[in-house]
Formats: C-alpha cells, sequence, structure tokens
C-alpha cells in the first residue's frame, strides 16, 4: 500500500518536473518574401561558429517551467533566407579569419550575427511561453576585415493558449519572424552595402 | 479497496506518460549549398506543379513514424506536399521560380522511409524517393526517378517532450 503511494508520488512528480520543454524557434522562412527587397550584385558570407551553433539556452515559460531552444541553429535558416534574398550568392564560413573562403568565392562582405533572447508566460497552468523577444545585432566586415555596417534589430511575438496549443513554439516563431523582417529591411535600406 | 484504485490511477499516469504523441516535421527551410548550386547551374525559371503520392504505396509514403509516435508533414500532412513545397522554396531562394513559365515540374512520391537511431538524440535521414516528371507546355519531355534526403535531428527529454530540427549541415540532395 504504502509502497503503491510511493510509486505514484514519484510518478507525479518526474509528470510535473522532468526537464526544460524542447521546443524549436525556427520561423516559416517562406514568409521573408524577396519580392519586397531590391537585390545587390554581391557574394557574401556568415559566420556562425560551431560554438554558437551548439549553444543551447533556457528561458522561463509558463507555470514556473522552462524552454529549451539553440538559438543561433535555429534562425540560421531565417538569416541564411534574409542574405539570400538580398545578394547573389551566400556561403556559410567557419571563422572570420577564414581568409580562403572570400577569395576563392569572390565574397565581399561577411555577416556576423549576435543573438539574444528571452521569454515568459501569463499562463499559471500552460508552460509554453506567451511572450518572447528576440535581439539580433548584424555586424558587417568588408574583405579586409573592416567593420563598415552595425544593425541591431529587436523581434517580439505573443500568442495566446488557444493559437499555440497547436505549436508550443508560435511566440518564438513570431519573434525570430518579426527580427528577421526587420533585418532584411535594415540591410536593404544600408547604402553601405551598395557601394 | 483503496488499493486497487490507487493502482488503477497509477496505470491511468502511465497511460497518459507512455501515450504517443503526434510529432510534426518541421517546415522546410532552403540551405546554402543547395541553393547556390541551384544558382550555378544557370537554369531558366520554371514553374511547380502538383506533387503526388504514389498511388500503389500511399499509405507508406505517407504515413511515418519515430519511436512508436505518428511522424507527419506540415503541409497538409502529406509528405508529397512537403517535396513540392521544398523544392518551391529552393527555386524561389535561387531566383529560379516563374509562375508563367512554359516547363512546369511536377513529381510523384515513390518511397518514403525515416530512419532514427537512438533514444535520446538520433540524426534521422527521411529518404524519399522521387519520379520528377518536365513538362514543355503539354507533353511530358523528361521522366526522371531520383532520391531527395532531409536530415533532422530528433531529441528527447526525460519528461517524454520531443523536438525535431532540419539539420543545417546536411542539405537536401536531389539526385
Amino acid at each position: 500500500m504504502i509502497r503503491t503511494k510511493v510509486i505514484v508520488a514519484f510518478v507525479g512528480v518526474v509528470a510535473l518536473t522532468g526537464c526544460a520543454h524542447l521546443i524549436v524557434i525556427t520561423p516559416d522562412v517562406s514568409q521573408l518574401d524577396p519580392r519586397t527587397v531590391t537585390p545587390v550584385d554581391r557574394n557574401v558570407g556568415y559566420v556562425i561558429s560551431e560554438a554558437d551553433r551548439g549553444k543551447q539556452v533556457e528561458t522561463p515559460g509558463g507555470g514556473g517551467d522552462k524552454v529549451s531552444y539553440y538559438p543561433y541553429r535555429e534562425l540560421e535558416p531565417a538569416l541564411f533566407r534574409v542574405l539570400s534574398n538580398l545578394f547573389n550568392r551566400v556561403y556559410r564560413l567557419g571563422a572570420l579569419s577564414d581568409a580562403d573562403a572570400p577569395r576563392a568565392n569572390n565574397i565581399t562582405l561577411v555577416f556576423v550575427p549576435e543573438i539574444e533572447t528571452s521569454s515568459s508566460s501569463d499562463g499559471a497552468f500552460t508552460w509554453p511561453p506567451t511572450d518572447f523577444a528576440v535581439n539580433l545585432t548584424c555586424r558587417v566586415f568588408d574583405r579586409d576585415g573592416k567593420l563598415i555596417l552595425e544593425r541591431r534589430v529587436m523581434g517580439k511575438g505573443r500568442a495566446s493558449f488557444s493559437e499555440f496549443k497547436s505549436d508550443f513554439a508560435l511566440a518564438a516563431k513570431r519573434a525570430g519572424l518579426n527580427a528577421m523582417l526587420n533585418l532584411q529591411r535594415e540591410l536593404s535600406d544600408a547604402r553601405e552595402l551598395r557601394r | 479497496m483503496r488499493s486497487t484504485a490507487l493502482k488503477a490511477v497509477l496505470e491511468v499516469v502511465l497511460l497518459v506518460l507512455m501515450a504517443g504523441c503526434t510529432i510534426v516535421a518541421p517546415k522546410y527551410a532552403p540551405l546554402p549549398d543547395s541553393v547556390n548550386r541551384l544558382r550555378d547551374a544557370a537554369l531558366a525559371p520554371v514553374k511547380i506543379g502538383t506533387f503526388t503520392s504514389d498511388p500503389k504505396n500511399k499509405d507508406s509514403v505517407e504515413r511515418l513514424s519515430v519511436r512508436g509516435n505518428p511522424y507527419v508533414s506540415p503541409y497538409g500532412d502529406s509528405f508529397a506536399a512537403y517535396l513540392q513545397e521544398a523544392l518551391r522554396q529552393d527555386l524561389e531562394a535561387a531566383r529560379l521560380l516563374d509562375p508563367s513559365s512554359s516547363v512546369e515540374v511536377t513529381g510523384v512520391l515513390l518511397r518514403n522511409e525515416l530512419n532514427a537511431l537512438g533514444f535520446v538524440t538520433a540524426d534521422a535521414t527521411d529518404r524519399r524517393a522521387l519520379r520528377r516528371d518536365s513538362k514543355w507546355a503539354g507533353p511530358v519531355r523528361q521522366d526522371q526517378v531520383g532520391e531527395a534526403r532531409v536530415g533532422f535531428t530528433l531529441r528527447r527529454c526525460d519528461s517524454g517532450s520531443t523536438s525535431v530540427h532540419q539539420l543545417p549541415n546536411r542539405p537536401p540532395e536531389v539526385a
């Protein structure tokens, strides 16, 4: 009898705690419309280090729970889409000091993103975040390694219970899409990238 | 009596914990290697027609599972539609999509297999055999059978939730 109660209590604790809830924050990149920008006839590269690509973060969800995701790895497809909407060829580079690739592929600009995220929820009984924010800083270097542009954009996303019950990462995906749309507009307007 | 009730509660809780949840595949996102390859190929723009499942194998190509959980496409619950959307997005990113083109690409999904090894994390490869037809303003002019591979990573935490990523370093390959 006591043994059964202990087992029930243990299963209940495991069910209620567990690890941080896994979500994937990659937005629907098909919503980053290439028809809204004027293309630039240049080849570019971007640098996301393997350390950043493997960086897993936890931020708050609802009811005291946390959500876990990989900001760089999961926003990389959206960053690539923004750059490929704007430029002729887009290459992944291992590092800013990766000097051979720019010469081989005629790369004239290198983009280095820095991503910070935060989340919260106004729900006490559901764990998915109702609010999510993405702060994205993008630094652009020329082929000599000189910083020629720095832009900082923010993306915010909100999702109510009736919306996120079929997609627990909806607020995060909306924030990521919002940040990338803002970045696309900033880069499209930047004269420094068209010289 | 109370012991029996507690056991029943325990069984229900365990059943809820073990019950399979449907896993939705991540939406497709074009990757640098495949888009650059398309741009380098200097192809003429095309339009995308409808991709369908092989009627003889419809159940096996449209119904996949991962560790006992149903694994479904985010595009109308159809993996044929997933391939259609993936090709559309790759061509759009490579600036090779033109709805007014006289060349239309359609496809038939012949085989669809998902291999996921490992329990907590696994790299999975979804292999899809595909017949592609190209029409030049009318009759089918080219009929090719190839294979598309899309890489995913699956992670499961000890509370049972599972997430799936498209692998950024394993571009889809269409032979």
